[in-house]
């Protein structure tokens, strides 16, 4: 018997491979998806475990992949107890980003955050003389955009997200009302409506808005022309996750799955007969016709047990095949197979969004500690004549105070020996006036900043590990050095926040020490991986086409977050995620 | 010292140490749990001067007065004090911080088994979702006992926040 031929084969388990999946089986495609990691989050229990897990492992809370196994036959950077690291590196400077390997990929412990792009970043180079330009613009992407916010279920409001020429089709609105904003926010839009921050000889206002999140809120009744909109529960538990509720604990997992994550498609795809899901199976070659440069079959290492130890090598055949397994997984397969880099641009390119916190007390209360993590943000440094000479950033308003623990706070008071009454009302007052903002800088795309592979460095099953090369340019470090001397200080005092910023040397765990112009600050990672395979107008400079096809094999998609030409300012989920449908669009024309 | 006694003196200086009231201690379920892990990680000689300690300050009528012999008894003594700052860490944070190398060489007591300098032991997930920092601030422990949908945007509204009188 010879095995299954599928329409096409997904390498990736995660919100880009789900979204093409369903698109192609919608149109009556047989689909398989190869997912690497265990089916873990996707069996109610173990999603329970792993909250369980939160609660019991003190040194895990806090962290992106903190409730999540480590897995020696598909590792994941940033597991907690892992017994090495994932990443190797070529530089000093770390990437201080990770994703998870397993069904359902890194929007298991997203934040939810699903901005657009502003139409200038999608043409750096002909607005700002930087990077370069994609090779499609807002326009047309933004279909895609609304496709993509369907399915994530975004909420927010339109008249909010208008800005820097963000269009929307005339009556469109969001599936769900933006969220509610919080006391947090209600107390910056107070200081700061009106007030504005003097950049670059330009003027710009300091206005709070409410960032849209794949997070159900209250469905909009004028979605889809009066359709409406219903809110996807918990997978597996229909009777929770209907509304956010405010766990405040978006990252490492939503404990009711309020908040999108790939399951909630997979989970839909899992009951078709055209899709097939097969999990541990890690790919680890593309097998190319060296004459027609067609990719015949996908190679992958499939392991009996979670956690590695014996696997068996089988191939799978597709019509099309999809490498939709995160940027760095997707150029590290791509590297390990010898395809798609007739540009030399594979793995390149790799981009962050260096993040900086600030913070100090409010005068007055502002209860933090509840609600999703972040519900308003100030906007306007997103696009502005200053991208000429540094990195554009937006500021996302914390909603948990300084930290996800206050227990520094209690330390330092215990240390005092502040104890009973006085230390309930002390942490009162402090921790009920705790403000944080993050910012989130612009990272321009940059040959050196790259994923490469070295046959020594391998995991348990003999698959490469990424080798990463990274690092900040000053165009993100004078943003950096703007948005703590400027925009910071600015805030600080229409709002009347007492300034409590440090950045200690050496930089604490999850950070690293970069100086600027003789100053010292902690940046860490957004999480927000892109730019390893990028799309383009030109083979000579680019992974794929428009359509996130390769250019060097005519059946190869390669979709996700690493299409992404320039970063923007905005976390790349929903991006990733219009650009698979527009993928997938594309694959069903070939497929006719 | 009979373990009804002791518990009643843990629950009580428990109070005093934490500004939570015994039926605030009590409603975490707790108690018995919190009692035990700090025999576990102290051992019976530190224990025995943990309750002298207790029963000392608790044997006086005022709040004055109890604070007074705090001063006295628990604050300056190298062996009550730290075990009292772990216990209090433990109610408002859920985790237990181990002790110092040098805590448990100054008393002439092992380590516990397990033991390491960076420890955070959390003995349960009750007491990650009853923890009394949150409380405090009108809030509530990450990934537990939420508020409702909508409910950050307006202010707190249970009791004990008011309590804490923050403005």
């Amino acid at each position: 018997m010879s095995a299954p031929h599928y329409d096409a084969v997904i390498v990736g388990g995660g919100v880009a491979g789900a979204l093409v999946a369903r698109e192609l089986s919608k149109a009556g495609r047989s689909v398989l998806i190869l997912e690497a990691g265990i089916e873990g989050a996707m069996n109610p229990d173990t999603y329970r475990q792993y909250l369980q897990t939160l609660y019991t492992e003190g040194g895990v809370r806090g962290m992106p992949n903190g409730p999540y196994p480590w897995n020696a036959a598909a590792p994941s950077p940033g597991i907690p107890n892992a017994p090495h690291p994932y990443y190797t590196y070529d530089t000093t400077m770390q990437f201080m980003s990770d994703y998870l390997r397993m069904l359902g990929g890194t929007t298991l412990h997203w934040q939810g955050t699903s901005l657009r792009l502003v139409p200038n970043d999608f043409r750096m180079q002909s607005t700002y003389g930087q990077a370069l330009d994609w090779p499609i613009t807002y326009d047309d992407l933004e279909p895609a955009y609304r496709r993509a916010e369907a399915e994530l279920g975004v909420a927010a409001d339109v008249e909010d997200q208008r800005f820097f020429g963000v269009w929307f089709p005339e009556g469109y609105v969001y599936p769900m009302h933006r969220m509610p904003q919080s006391r947090v926010d209600q107390f910056f839009d107070a200081a700061l409506t009106g007030k504005s921050v003097k950049l670059f000889g330009g003027n710009y206002p300091l206005k709070v808005i409410s960032i849209p999140v794949a997070r159900n809120s209250t469905p909009n009744p004028k979605y889809a022309l009066g359709e409406g909109y219903e809110a996807v529960p918990a997978v597996g538990d229909r009777d929770q996750g209907q509304r956010c509720q405010g766990n405040s604990v978006c990252m490492p997992l939503c404990p009711v799955q309020a908040k999108y994550s790939a399951l909630k498609t997979i989970a839909v795809l899992a009951r078709k007969p055209t899709v097939e899901i097969r999990t541990q199976c890690v790919a680890s070659k593309l097998i190319i016709d060296s004459e027609s440069g067609r990719i015949t079959g996908v190679e992958y290492k499939h392991y009996e047990k979670p956690g590695g130890g014996k696997f068996r090598v089988e191939t799978a055949h597709g019509t099309l095949v999809v490498l939709a397994a995160n940027a760095i997984e997707n150029a590290t397969l791509l590297l390990a197979s010898n395809a798609a880099n007739s540009s030399g641009q594979v793995g390149r390119n790799l981009m962050d969004h260096p993040y900086l916190y600030v913070w100090g007390y409010s005068p007055t209360p502002v209860y933090p500690f509840r609600g999703p993590d972040t519900t308003s943000g100030v906007e306007s440094l997103r696009d502005g004549r200053f991208r000429q000479v540094h990195a554009s950033f937006r500021a996302s308003l914390a909603n948990w105070g300084w930290s996800s623990e206050p227990g520094n706070q209690i330390s330092l008071l215990l240390g005092q020996q502040t104890y009973g009454a006085a230390l309930r009302r002390e942490l009162a007052h402090r921790m009920s006036r705790m403000v944080k903002i993050g910012f989130m800088f612009e990272q321009l795309p940059s040959p050196t900043n790259r994923v490469t592979i070295d046959p020594r460095q391998r995991d348990e099953l003999g698959n490469y590990r990424p080798v990463l090369s990274y690092g900040y340019a000053d165009y993100s470090l004078k943003g950096v050095e703007t948005a703590v001397k400027t925009v910071w200080p600015t805030i600080t005092k229409f709002a009347n926040v007492q300034d409590e910023t440090v950045y200690v040397d050496p930089a604490p765990g999850g950070y690293q020490r970069v100086t600027y112009n003789g100053t010292g600050y902690n940046l860490m990672g957004s999480g927000h991986i892109v730019g390893t395979h990028r799309m383009g107008s030109s083979r000579k400079d680019s992974v794929t086409d428009r359509n996130m096809k390769a250019w060097d094999h005519p059946n190869l998609y390669v979709v996700g977050a690493g299409n992404q030409v320039t970063i923007g300012t905005a976390n790349p989920t929903l991006t990733a995620a219009a650009l698979s449908i527009r993928a997938a669009d594309a694959m069903l024309k070939d497929l006719r | 010292m009979k373990a009804i006694a002791k518990r009643t003196l843990f629950l009580a200086f428990s109070a005093e140490l934490t500004g939570y009231t015994e039926t605030d201690l009590e409603g975490t379920g707790n108690v018995d749990s919190f009692l035990g892990v700090l025999e576990q990680q102290t051992g019976a000689k530190a224990m025995t001067l943990f309750y002298a300690a207790a029963a000392a300050v608790l044997q006086h009528g005022s709040a004055a007065a109890r604070a007074a012999a705090i001063r006295i008894d628990v604050l300056p003594s190298p062996t009550v004090w730290p075990m009292c700052a772990s216990l209090i860490m433990l109610w408002y944070q859920g985790f237990w911080p181990a002790l110092a190398a040098s805590w448990y060489s100054g008393v002439g007591s092992p380590k516990p088994k397990g033991w390491s300098a960076t420890q955070k032991i959390v003995p349960s997930a009750q007491a990650y979702t009853a923890q009394l920092a949150y409380r405090a601030a009108g809030a509530h422990p990450p990934g537990a006992n939420p508020t409702g949908h909508g409910s950050w945007s307006i202010d707190p509204v249970f009791g004990d926040y008011v309590d804490g009188s923050t403005s």
